[in-house]
């Protein structure tokens, strides 16, 4: 291959960049929140129940 | 005795120049232990592959052709992705996700920090190699090797032995590449930032659901990489069941040491003159230097953009953390704030943005498959 600029092929990837970053950020605020969701449902039991046996 | 000899003298240049390379890569493996786990195999493999009518790559001799093993391994290996999916089943058993779902909002940096990936895909682009191969080589900047052999495989990519060689090399170099790049996006002020920890108890069922939960998610949203992600996270629930103690610690070790010991040296069958001694090569190893640059850059950048609007300032050297590159980044990013100021321990967080860019850079591999395949 020979190295060379390409503008006709370069235009064709700015929807892949921002769609690219866009679907990265999207999932990843999902999972974010469902361990915020998860970690309300499913709060540290264990202390709870050293602090009732402390009791 | 000629017939003998006859071999010497299908010795080329080309084949020399990879002797070097093969060299150098056991050289930098044993004597500066840079990822030596892949380095060795790959250098010795890329020796092997390059000795004149190797038994080892698939030859055509006497118009009858000889199938190298190699090239078996290869395809049964790599062509269907095979290795690189269950080295995920080890590099999950080995990941704890501890201090990201203590502080969940680490998983941005890890978003942010792909950036590398895309900048570097338009780069590519623009230089003039086809999409496919642009993808392939904007994926070095996922700093994870598995990702990047499976995205460069599933584009059939030519430069597969330089992307991984790249991949590789630079995940064992980020000491050197980070720390200069986060100095230069970053004032004295604003590395002195202190983010004190609170260690948050994690539930042992918030760490089961978990890797089913982030799974489900990824596999609908990114389809195209519900495998690397599914095995990610199968391999860190043996770790988390607690029940599975000893197929985690099969995962951990005996899975994940056999697979790179294959996985380095069939990667070599792509390392053959033919298809590595280009001017190309050199092309896609800078490359890689950049999307490792600006991943850094993106995250760096992503954290000073937080910081206009959160109450609780965050360091930005932590965002650089959201590379893939695990544990190393993470590491450097504490050393770099112990060096600002010697009582502020930035490792807890920096782990958790650390251990998001490993599910990030997933994603966006498949976020890049998705992409790049509507437009081919």
């Amino acid at each position: 291959m020979n190295i060379h600029f390409d503008i006709d092929n370069f235009l064709k990837t700015p929807r892949v960049v921002l769609f690219g970053m866009l679907g990265v950020f999207i999932a990843l605020t999902i999972i974010y929140l469902a361990i915020l969701l998860l970690s309300k449902i499913f709060k540290n039991k264990k202390k709870k129940d050293s602090g009732a046996t402390e009791e | 005795m000629a017939d003998i000899f006859s071999n010497v003298l299908e010795i080329r240049w080309e084949m020399v120049l990879m002797w070097v390379i093969g060299g150098v890569l056991i050289w930098l493996a044993i004597a500066k232990d840079m990822e030596p786990t892949l380095l060795l195999p790959m250098g010795f493999g890329a020796i092997l592959a390059n000795l004149p009518t190797s038994g080892a790559i698939t030859q055509v001799i006497n118009g009858k052709t000889e199938e190298g093993v190699l090239d078996v391994l290869f395809n049964a290996g790599i062509a269907n992705e095979l290795f690189p999916l269950l080295l995920f089943i080890g590099i999950g058993a080995m990941i704890d996700f501890g201090p990201l779902l203590s502080n969940p909002k680490m998983l941005l940096f890890g978003a942010a920090a792909q950036f590398g990936i895309f900048f570097t895909f338009a780069l590519a682009a623009l230089l003039g190699f086809d999409l496919k191969d642009a993808a392939s080589i904007g994926i070095i900047g996922a700093a994870d090797g598995p990702t990047s052999i499976f995205v460069a495989n599933y584009f059939n990519s030519n430069y597969i032995g330089a992307i991984i060689v790249a991949a590789y090399s630079y995940m064992a170099l980020v000491p050197i590449i980070q720390p200069p790049v986060i100095r230069l996006f970053t004032t004295k002020k604003e590395r002195l930032i202190r983010m004190p920890y609170e260690q948050k108890e994690v539930s042992a069922t918030v760490r089961i659901l978990f890797p089913i939960v982030t799974t489900m998610i990824v596999g609908i949203l990114a389809p195209r990489s519900v495998a690397l992600v599914g095995f990610l996270m199968f391999g860190n629930l043996l770790r988390e069941c607690k029940v599975l103690r000893i197929l985690s610690e099969s995962a951990q070790k005996e899975l994940a040491n056999l697979v790179t010991i294959l996985l380095g040296i069939t990667i070599a069958s792509k390392m053959r003159y033919d298809l590595f001694v280009k001017v190309d090569t050199l092309v896609i190893i800078l490359l890689g230097l950049v999307a490792f640059v600006f991943d850094t850059i993106g995250g760096v950048l992503f954290a000073k953009l937080l910081n206009l609007f959160v109450k609780k300032k965050i360091n930005p050297m932590v965002g650089a953390a959201g590379i893939s590159a695990f544990p190393m980044s993470s590491r450097v990013v504490h050393k770099m704030g112990l060096k600002e100021d010697p009582t502020n321990f930035l490792l807890m967080h920096a782990a958790g943005a650390n251990v998001a860019g490993q599910i990030a850079s997933v994603v966006a591999g498949g976020v890049m498959i998705a992409l790049v395949e509507k437009l081919i």
